[in-house]
């Protein structure tokens, strides 16, 4: 379980975060929303161990974190198949990226791919590793309504036993959620 | 086929300038004709010591330079991950960096034998430049894909494998091809000064002294030849090795 107590963070003297207190089931969906610059990344980057509070404590019981980050960072010297696989076997990203419509680009270089392929390897990435906490932070950036609702249905079946924390803009995201957190 | 032919005619045109010069100094001893330099080059290579002058020169500058890839490359990593090495090591590359190659063979014939001098000298100018690129090379990389890694739980070799090496490759690459230029160049001038007794800088440095000027302009020919060889050689070897998409 991670649970968050009195998290204040900032950067450059600018107060991102304040007196965030929060504990997180182990399963389960939860949405954060809100208005940009609220510090919904920020709130993600916590969680996932790449921040530090300034104040306050993050508890966590080791779980494993995998992430979709707000770019796709994904690596321009390897293929879809192998970004994907980055994290897991070659078979499971190769299953996943058919799974989300890229089953005829897993020997392309990030570059040979459109803006919404290259976000869906990285959705690829990181369901194919394995979780029990998996962040994502707006993954449907740049999918057509079509794509978002498909690529968020193999995400919600691909995380039933885990913890699936996700900002999002779309009111429709957010309506699924076990538990919402709006900044 | 139309760049050979625009190739050859270049060629063809600076002998012919080469030629006309020959003509209008005509003095042979500060400048022999194309043909008696082709002459002198076609009576050299037939000859066993010819070959001998290139093997041992060839085998001295690699030496040094492969020393230097391996080294640089360690150094800069070395830096590039540590603080402390990179504050106590930087004034060393400096000072390496400023120093003329001549002096490095004086300074060098105190300590070496006359053998060993274009082998170090060599390696002197190749090591701070791989050095310096791999470092850029590694403080460079994207610190975005390295928080992936770390999210990920990317062991420190898959991390080096799918983050760093191909980061820096592009950087390794550019100093190992300038480097090959720089060691054979640096290592033929310490040949000249130290004159070991086989190798091209020592027979470049008898042409000299015996003022067989058709001699020297072969050898030099021989040297750029050589040094063009080299480098298109290595670099078709490390693409083989790794090549990027």
């Amino acid at each position: 379980m991670i649970r968050l107590e009195h998290v204040y963070k900032g950067f450059s003297g600018k107060s991102v975060l304040e007196d965030i207190s929060l504990a997180l089931p182990e399963k389960g969906f939860c949405a954060i929303t809100g208005r940009s610059g609220r510090g919904k990344t920020t709130l993600l980057y916590l969680i996932a161990g790449l921040y530090r509070p300034d104040r306050g404590s993050i508890q966590r019981s080791g779980e494993r974190i995998s992430m979709v980050f707000q770019e796709d960072r994904l690596l321009p010297w390897e293929t879809a198949a192998q970004n994907a696989a980055i994290a897991s076997t070659p078979e499971i990203a190769a299953e996943l990226l058919s799974e989300l419509g890229l089953g005829a680009e897993l020997d392309k270089y990030p570059k040979e791919l459109s803006g919404g392929m290259q976000r869906r390897v990285s959705i690829a990435r990181a369901l194919a590793a394995k979780a029990d906490v998996y962040i994502m932070d707006e993954p449907f950036k740049g999918l057509d309504r079509e794509t978002h609702s498909a690529v968020f249905g193999v995400i919600r079946r691909r995380t039933e036993d885990a913890l699936l924390i996700m900002v999002t803009h779309d009111p429709s995201d957010a309506e699924c959620a076990d538990m919402r957190i709006d900044l | 086929m139309k760049s050979l032919l625009k190739r050859s005619a270049v060629a063809a045109a600076w002998l012919a300038l080469w030629q006309i010069l020959y003509l209008t100094l005509g003095r042979a001893i500060i400048l022999p004709s194309p043909l008696s330099v082709a002459r002198r080059m076609a009576g050299l290579i037939i000859t066993l010591p010819f070959w001998r002058n290139i093997a041992a020169s060839l085998i001295r500058i690699l030496t040094g330079y492969l020393s230097a890839i391996i080294t640089g490359a360690a150094v800069g990593m070395l830096t590039a991950r540590s603080k402390v090495m990179d504050a106590f090591l930087s004034p060393l590359s400096r000072i390496i960096r400023s120093t003329p190659v001549a002096s490095f063979i004086m300074l060098l014939f105190l300590f070496l034998t006359k053998e060993r001098i274009p082998t170090v000298t060599s390696f002197l100018m190749v090591m701070p430049v791989v050095w310096s690129n791999v470092y850029e090379g590694i403080t460079g990389t994207d610190v975005k894909l390295l928080e992936m890694a770390k999210v990920f739980r990317l062991s420190f070799p898959d991390t080096l494998r799918h983050i760093y090496i191909p980061a820096i490759m592009p950087f390794f690459m550019a100093a190992a091809k300038a480097g090959m230029g720089l060691a054979w160049k640096a290592g033929i001038a310490a040949e000249v000064l130290a004159s070991p007794s086989l190798g091209i800088g020592t027979e470049l440095y008898n042409a000299k002294i015996y003022l067989e000027t058709a001699d020297l302009f072969a050898w030099t020919a021989v040297i750029i030849a050589i040094s063009v060889a080299l480098e298109r050689l290595f670099i078709k070897l490390l693409r083989r090795v790794y090549d990027t998409p």
